[in-house]
Parts: C-alpha cells; structure tokens; sequence
C-alpha cells in the first residue's frame, strides 16, 4: 500500500523582490540576509488527505525567571510572560496509507506537531483534519480510528502481564470478543510475543515491551498510527523486529503511519516520505532518496587496491571527481575515496582497474544521518542545493 | 462512549486495579497496620483517661466504638490520588490517556475502589483482632437502618475525599509541585475531620465551627450516625447537608480538571 515516493519540495523564503529565490533552505537563517518568512504551501496540491493540514501553529506562552534568589523573587512580584511560536503556518496533506517521517532537531516543532495531529494540543492557528475530524475535540469516535505510541510512555499496567491492558483495550475501543482475539492473535504471531502475553510486563525486557506497546496500540486496528520515538533505548536487534512489524503492518492493513526519530535507520527502513521541521517551519517534503539526491547529488566511491596507488591532484581536472580524505583504516595507501557525479560514475569506474589490481569496490550514496545533520545544521545547504547542481561543503 | 460502555471500562480498570495491588501485598499490609495503629493507641490513651477520672463528654464505650469503626470508615472514605495524578500532569503521562477513548479520572476512580477492595480483606481481621481486646465497652448494636446510613455517609465522604483529590491534584496543571499544599491539607483535615481527635472532644466554643464545616462529614458524622445515637432527624439532616458538600466538592473538582485540560492543551506538556 505504499504509495510512490513523491517529488521534494524544499521550503523557499524569497528575497529581494525580483531576484527570486532563495536563501534559506534548512531552517537555519543565514545571516544578515532578509527573508520574508513566507508560509510553506507547496504540497497544498495533495488535496483529500486522510490528514489535512493548513497553516497550523503554534505559539507557547511561558514565563521567563532571571536565576537567583533576586529573580526568583522578582519572578513571585512581577512575571516577565514571553511567547514562542514553535510551528509557524504548516500546510501539508498525507494520503491513506503513507508512512512519512517527522524529522528535525530538537525544539524544531515536530513533536508539537505530531500532539496537534492527535488532539493533545489545541492549535494557536490554522486548521487540522484527521479523518475528517478536528483532533483537539477528541471525540471518542476519533480516537478509536487513531493511535499514539510513545517510545518514552507507557500505556501498560507494570504490574500485571500485558493481557489485562490489552482486555482493557478491548472495552474501551468497543472491539467484540472475536474481533479482539483474531486481531489478538494476528499481532501476536507477527511480533512473536505469543509466550509472553502472561508475564508481567515489570519482567519483560525493554524490546519484548515496545512490541507490547505497538500490539496494545494496534488492536483496534487504527487508520492512522502515531509514532513518537518508537524504538529509542531498543538494542539492534529488537528495532530491527519492530521496523519490520510495522511495515507489514502498513502493508498489510494500509495504516497510515506518522512516526518522528531521531534515528535515520527507522526513517530508512520505513519511511517513503519525510517532512523535516526546522524552527517550526517545513524545510523539505518529499521523498529520501530525492533528498540525498539534491543535497549529496555525488556517489561515494571507495576502491580499495591490492598495491598502494597514488593519485596526481589533478588526476580528474574535469571537476566531476573528488578525491577525499585517506581513509583512517587505510594506513598503507592502498584505499582511494573519492566523490563523483552522478553521470561520470560509469567512466570513473573503467577506470579505476588502469590504476592498479582492484580487490574491493564500493559505490554508494552519502548517508542519510550526514544529510540529515547537515540540513539541521546549515552545512550543507545553499542556493544550489535547490537547483541540485553543485553542494557547497 | 455511552454509560454501559463507561461502566465496563471502569470494571475492566478495576480488575486490572486489583492484580495490579496483589502484587505487593506485604506492603498493603504494612499500610493497613499504619492505619490501625492510630485508633488503637488513641483508643486506649482516651480510654485510660476516663478510667483515671477525666471528665468528658463522652463515655468509655463512645470511644472505643468510635475508635474500632475509625480506621474502617477512614480507609474507606479516603483517597490518595493528587499527588500522582498531579506527577502524571507534569510528566506528561497524561498524554497516554488523553489520545485513548476513555477519561482518566476513570483510571484513577477505578484505582481508588481496586485499592479500597485489597485493603479491605487486609483490614478486616486486623480490626477484628482489635475489637476483641476491647469487646467489654464495644457497643455495636444500632438498629439495622443506622448501619444502612452509615454506609451511604461513608460512601458520600469518600464522593467527598475523591474529588477534593482531584482538584488539588488539578492544581499540577499550574503548579510544578502540590506536595506543600498536600501536607497542609493532611494536617487540618486530620485534625478536623474527626481522625486524630473525635470532634465530640473539641471545646464547646468550636462545636458550631466543627459541625458545619464539610470535613465532619467526610469521618465524623458516618461514626456518629452509629455511635453517637443521633436522632433520625439528625441524621437526614446531615445526610444532606452531606450531599449538598459532596455536589460542591465534584463541581469544584471537575472544574478544575476541566479549566486544566484546556490549560494543558494550550501551554503543552
């Protein structure tokens, strides 16, 4: 049920008046250049989502409190109230079915976002439609299409095995007795959990409850699931098991999944599709791979020869190859890493056998975590990463 | 969700409730004997003091009555919930049930009565055992419909205790911690409800303050029905005075729980 990856759109300020485009892609200003602070409206045209959302924000109120006993004081007498928008005018739609990630550094507004999609937040601004219905009203109808996990909050009785949460799954998501065992049945077998429904959750491990978690979560069987965090603290193994359940899941019911991380290893392995926040901005929406694309247009290519090789700096003089840094491992010269663009790959790799014998060759794209830092942090990211030409680093 | 959906989302709660307290008896226990402790060292210092000539308002067998029924009607009117339910609003636990079909004051009702239920079977006989070395001033036989009246007051005084807990544990949508406010409301609540001293013992220029402030009703006046012999005109008098601070006490309390829910929504958690 997954749809195709869709087309990246980044989100532009314009600048400037006639000259257009762009200075600010990754959320993160450059200085002393003018933005307009225009609101992101580029997937506007994906009208009928099974999520809808148009300019949505959100703005906290806090009280600011000078340190000290002097500002604890003056704090008492006389509150200093400040405001922040946290998400500033989010437009997007997400189609039945979509698994997208939620992604940005902390304090983006991802999860502020994601609370507004369940209904724990009411919006300062704008509108939100899950399944026709206005999150923040919580109607029990709507939650019971719904489901929200968070990696960090349990929603099982510690003390008793996880059957008695998931008998009270049943009454308050009105499932029938045989609707509530097969499901019952189903995500047990597919999480491998059949011999653990009786224990206590307090003797499970850390992995066997997040699969209890998505299991209670999953019974009603949602349309849309929420995932915060779904497999932080979690060994490798177990994440592997839960990445994989839940991509059966979305393809095997069609679940729209909505899940934020901070491990690009769950946004590969599940998402077709990323959304990444950025000061409460969207930066980017589209798909990962034309993500890497724009931003790291170049392979990574790693050769490693059975003789140390040597080459002239200007061995590529047509700019389409790079050559980077020795590798660390490589203490006898014997590996070549270099960057090349896309269309000089094939020529790159004819010739990389004339250099000397080749024992190892490894072609690959930038990792999508290096991507990710780099849009978080502005490394990456100029005029041209919207062009796809050429990225400055 | 309709009544019948509610009911059984609260039966399931209360099951779960109870597996969940089996879990620790032994600490149950230890809670229970606390609870017993105070009534019975109370009992016999007042009950040494009228051996000893002190001249009280009420007699040996008012006291040691009052004091036997004590720890049961106190256990089963009291409520324990604000300051978790107030952990749960700051951590934000609360988010949990917030994005799940059902409230959690259910959850926390439900855990309530569970608790009630587990302690009860651990209190019973430790209560028994007590009433047995005081079995020569014990005077249990008030006629049947006192007993039935009894049960009611003590059911409206937990009413009473549930929803007080729930507005102070409200007090956490606004407040980083209530556990102050907690202590200073255990302090005057045991002190005028009736749990350290019955309100009978207090000086006669307090009696109109203690009989018309709520607290009586909440351990006081349930114990007086069966001990202090009211009149029948007495007793529905105070059964709805004690209705009337029961309906105080649950608006006050889902007020607040309401205007926190809206708080929460706005600032986040």
């Amino acid at each position: 049920m997954r749809p195709p990856p869709s087309v990246g759109v980044f989100a532009t300020d314009s600048f400037l008046g006639t000259q257009g485009v762009i200075c600010m892609v990754s959320g993160v200003r450059q200085p002393g250049v003018a933005v307009s602070g225009a609101a992101f409206d580029a997937s506007a045209a994906r009208e009928g989502g099974i999520i809808t959302v148009r300019h949505l924000s959100k703005t906290y109120t806090f009280h600011r409190q000078a340190p000290g006993l002097r500002g604890a004081i003056r704090g008492a007498i006389r509150r200093q109230t400040e405001s922040r928008l946290a998400v500033d005018a989010l437009t997007f739609s997400i189609q039945p079915g979509e698994v997208v990630g939620l992604l940005g550094p902390n304090g983006a507004g991802k999860t502020t976002t994601l609370k507004m999609l369940t209904g724990l937040l009411d919006p300062s601004g704008g509108e939100v439609r899950v399944l026709g219905y206005r999150p923040f009203e919580r109607k029990t109808e709507y939650l019971r299409r719904i489901s929200l996990v968070m990696g960090q909050k349990t929603m099982l009785w510690w003390d008793v095995p996880a059957m008695e949460s998931f008998y009270l799954h049943k009454e308050m998501y009105g499932l029938s007795d045989a609707l509530f065992r097969e499901s019952l049945d189903e995500l047990a077998a597919l999480l491998e959990v059949e011999d653990l429904l009786q224990v206590p959750v307090r003797k499970l491990s850390l992995g066997e409850r997040m699969k209890m978690e998505l299991l209670a979560a999953l019974l009603h069987r949602p349309e849309v699931v929420f995932l915060d965090e779904p497999t932080i603290g979690l060994d490798v193994v177990a994440k592997d098991r839960v990445r994989s359940f839940l991509a059966d899941i979305n393809r095997q019911r069609g679940t729209t999944i909505v899940v934020t991380s901070h491990d690009m290893d769950d946004i590969e392995a599940l998402c077709s599709r990323v959304m990444i926040v950025n000061h409460g901005h969207m930066v980017y929406d589209g798909g990962l791979a034309d993500l890497v694309q724009r931003i790291q247009p170049r392979k990574r290519v790693r050769a490693t020869f059975a003789v140390p090789v040597e080459v002239a700096p200007d061995a590529f003089a047509d700019g389409l190859v790079r050559v980077l840094d020795p590798d660390e491992s490589d203490s006898g010269g014997n590996v070549l890493a270099l960057e090349v663009e896309r269309e000089a790959l094939g020529d790159l790799l004819s010739l990389l056998p004339r250099l000397g014998p080749l024992v190892d060759l490894a072609v690959a794209d930038a990792e999508v975590e290096e991507i990710i830092r780099d849009l978080f942090t502005g490394a990456a990211v100029t005029e041209s990463a919207i062009t796809g030409k050429e990225v400055a680093r | 969700m309709s009544l019948m959906e509610i009911l059984r989302v609260i039966r399931r709660l209360v099951v779960g409730g109870i597996a969940g307290s089996l879990a620790y008896p032994g600490d149950f226990a230890f809670y229970m004997l606390g609870t017993i402790i105070g009534p019975i060292i109370a009992a016999f210092v007042w009950r040494a003091a009228i051996a000893a000539g002190a001249d009280l308002p009420v007699d040996a067998d008012y006291i040691t009555t009052y004091f036997v029924l004590l720890s049961l009607v106190t256990m089963l009117a009291s409520a324990w919930l604000s300051v978790f339910m107030a952990d749960t609003i700051r951590d934000g636990r609360l988010n949990v049930w917030l994005a799940r079909p059902g409230s959690y004051l259910y959850e926390i009702a439900a855990n309530n009565i569970a608790e009630k239920v587990v302690k009860l079977v651990i209190l019973m006989p430790m209560i028994a055992i007590f009433a047995w070395f005081v079995r020569d001033s014990l005077t249990l036989d008030a006629a049947p419909w006192r007993w039935g009246a009894l049960l009611v007051s003590t059911a409206m005084a937990a009413m009473i205790f549930f929803w007080l807990d729930v507005a102070m544990g409200s007090l956490g949508f606004w407040l980083e911690d209530i556990s102050g406010l907690e202590w200073g409301r255990s302090l005057l609540t045991g002190l005028i409800t009736g749990q350290m001293i019955p309100l009978a013992l207090f000086p006669a220029w307090m009696q109109g303050f203690l009989h018309v402030q709520p607290f009586r009703y909440t351990v006081s006046f349930p114990l007086e029905i069966v001990v202090a012999n009211l009149s029948t005109q007495e007793v529905m008098t105070g059964l709805g005075v004690q209705a009337g601070w029961t309906a105080v006490f649950i608006v006050a309390g889902l007020s607040l729980w309401r205007r926190g829910l809206r708080s929460y929504a706005a600032v986040g958690a």
